[in-house]
C-alpha cells in the first residue's frame, strides 16, 4: 500500500456512521490500530450513536424471538481471543444448497463471520468431510499459518482470501458475485504495495466458487478482482470490484 | 452551549448504569453458554436492534433476517466483547448497524442502485428520504438533538446512519464535495455527542 492519505483522520466521522466503502473501511481500520487520536475520537461518539439507535427502537415481531433462540442452540460460543485481527465482517451465510464449493464457502464464511485470524486445526474435521474437489483448499487451510480475510464485492457478493505465506499459496472463495458481462471474465490479481499487479488467474461467476490462485504471492499486499475481456489482460484495465488487503506475514 | 434541561445527561443516569450492568452480566453469562441469559439479553435489546436494522434495510423480512444474523454473531462472539471499547449495547448496535448497511449494499444490484439515484437525484424526492429517516424517531430527545445540527450536518448524519448510504453517495445526493461531507459528518457527530453523550 502507498502511504496513508494525509486526511485519513477525517474519515473518523464517516467510519463511525458505517459510511465508508469496503476498501476505505479496511484502510481506516488499519490506520485505527496505530492512531490513538482516532481511537479516542471514535470512542467519544459512541454514546451519541447509541442514542441515535435508541431513537429508532421498534418492537420486532414476536416470532423472531423463538427463531433467534432456536438459531443459537446449535452454535457454541467462541472462546475468548488472545490476539486481535482486523477481518472484514461477512453477512452470515445461510447454507441452502449442497454444492462442494458452497460447503467450502459455508465453512469459511462461518468462521470469518466470527472474525479474527484463526488456525485451521479446528476446521479440519469439517473440511475433511468435503469432497475431494476441495482438497487443495483443505490442504491450504491445514497450513499452520493459514489465514482468511474477507470483503464484499462492489457489485454484490462476497469474497474470502485463504492464504498461507509459509506455503506461498492463496485461494479465493466467492459467493454471490454478479454475472460477468458477456465476453468478459473475472481476473484475479496479486497487488504489491509497489509495482504492478500480477495476474493470479480467473474466477467464475457461479453462485459460489473456490479457486486456487496461481503466481507468486511474495510481496502481494492485496488480492483484487477486475472485469477483463475474455482471455484476460496483462494488467488490470478496470477498477477492481474486489480488493482485499492481506496480511504481510501471517 | 445552553442545554435543554430535558436532554441534560444527568436525567436517568442511574437506570442507565443499572441497565448497562445488567447487559454486561447477561452477555458474560451468555459467553459461557447460558441460553436463558441470552434470551433475556434479547428481550432487553431486540427493539433497539430490530428498529435500527429495519430503519436501514426497510424491508421487514430482511430486517428480521439481519436481526437474526446479528444475534447469532453476538452469541458466538460474546466472549470477545471488550468492555474497554464501549458498552454492551454499543457493541451490539455496532454489529447490527454494520450488518444492516452491508446487507443493503450487498443486495442492491448496480441497476437498482442507479434507479435509487435516479429517483433521489431529482431534488425534491430527497427531502422525503431525509424526512422519512428522522420523522418517525420515537425519541423526542434524539429529534431535539438532531434539530441542533445545521441542515447539512443533519442530512449528512441521518442519510448515512439511518439511510445506510456511504459518504460518497451522500455527497452525490446532496451535491456537495466529498471533503465537505466528511467534515459535516464529523461536525454533526461532535455536536450530537455534546448534546446526547452521557459520558461527556
Amino acid at each position: 500500500m502507498t502511504d496513508e492519505a494525509p486526511d485519513i483522520h477525517a474519515l473518523c466521522g464517516p467510519y463511525a456512521l458505517d459510511a465508508l466503502e469496503p476498501q476505505e473501511r479496511a484502510d481506516f481500520e488499519r490506520h485505527l490500530q496505530s492512531c490513538s487520536a482516532c481511537q479516542e475520537e471514535l470512542q467519544s461518539y459512541r454514546e451519541a450513536i447509541v442514542a441515535m439507535a435508541d431513537g429508532a427502537a421498534e418492537a420486532p415481531p414476536e416470532r423472531l424471538r423463538a427463531s433467534v433462540l432456536a438459531g443459537i442452540s446449535d452454535v457454541r460460543p467462541l472462546p475468548p481471543v488472545v490476539e486481535e485481527a482486523t477481518v472484514h465482517d461477512l453477512a452470515a451465510h445461510r447454507a441452502s444448497r449442497l454444492s462442494t464449493w458452497l460447503m467450502v464457502a459455508a465453512v469459511l464464511l462461518g468462521v470469518v463471520a466470527v472474525g479474527g485470524i484463526w488456525r485451521a486445526v479446528a476446521l479440519q474435521q469439517q473440511v475433511a468431510q468435503l469432497s475431494a474437489a476441495a482438497s487443495d483448499i483443505s490442504s491450504l487451510l491445514a497450513a499452520s499459518d493459514a489465514t482468511t480475510v474477507s470483503g464484499p464485492a462492489t457489485t454484490g457478493g462476497q469474497a474470502t482470501v485463504v492464504l498461507s505465506r509459509e506455503r506461498g499459496q492463496a485461494a479465493l472463495v466467492t459467493e454471490g458475485l454478479a454475472p460477468v458481462p458477456a465476453g468478459h471474465v473475472y481476473q484475479v490479481w496479486f497487488i504489491p504495495s509497489e509495482g504492478s499487479p500480477a495476474s493470479a488467474g480467473f474466477v467464475g461467476d457461479a453462485s459460489s466458487s473456490a479457486t486456487m490462485l496461481s503466481g507468486d504471492l511474495t510481496g502481494a499486499a492485496a488480492v483484487g478482482v477486475t472485469v477483463e475481456p475474455s482471455g484476460g489482460s496483462s494488467a488490470p484495465t478496470t477498477p477492481p470490484i474486489i480488493a482485499i488487503p492481506i496480511p504481510e506475514s501471517a | 452551549m445552553t442545554m435543554d434541561p430535558s436532554v441534560a445527561p444527568s436525567s436517568g443516569q442511574a437506570p442507565v448504569e443499572g441497565a448497562t450492568a445488567l447487559l454486561t452480566h447477561l452477555l458474560a453469562r451468555a459467553s459461557r453458554g447460558d441460553e436463558a441469559a441470552f434470551a433475556e439479553l434479547y428481550d432487553q435489546t431486540s427493539a433497539r436492534v430490530y428498529g435500527l436494522v429495519r430503519r436501514v434495510v426497510r424491508d421487514p423480512a430482511q430486517a428480521e433476517e439481519v436481526t437474526q444474523e446479528t444475534y447469532l454473531t453476538i452469541w458466538r462472539e460474546s466472549a470477545r466483547y471488550d468492555a474497554s471499547r464501549g458498552s454492551v449495547i454499543g457493541w451490539i448496535l455496532t454489529i447490527a448497524h454494520r450488518r444492516a448497511v452491508d446487507r443493503v449494499r450487498a443486495v442492491e444490484s448496480a441497476r437498482e442502485r442507479d434507479t435509487r439515484f435516479a429517483v433521489l437525484d431529482g431534488g425534491p424526492a430527497f427531502d422525503v428520504v431525509e424526512e422519512a429517516a428522522t420523522a418517525s424517531l420515537d425519541s423526542a430527545r434524539v429529534r431535539r438533538a438532531l434539530s441542533t445540527l445545521t441542515d447539512l450536518q443533519r442530512e449528512a448524519v441521518t442519510l448515512a446512519y439511518y439511510g445506510g448510504y456511504t459518504y460518497k453517495e451522500v455527497a452525490e445526493l446532496l451535491d456537495v464535495p466529498l471533503g465537505t461531507i466528511k467534515t459535516r459528518m464529523r461536525d454533526g457527530l461532535i455536536r450530537l455527542r455534546d448534546t446526547l453523550g452521557v459520558d461527556q
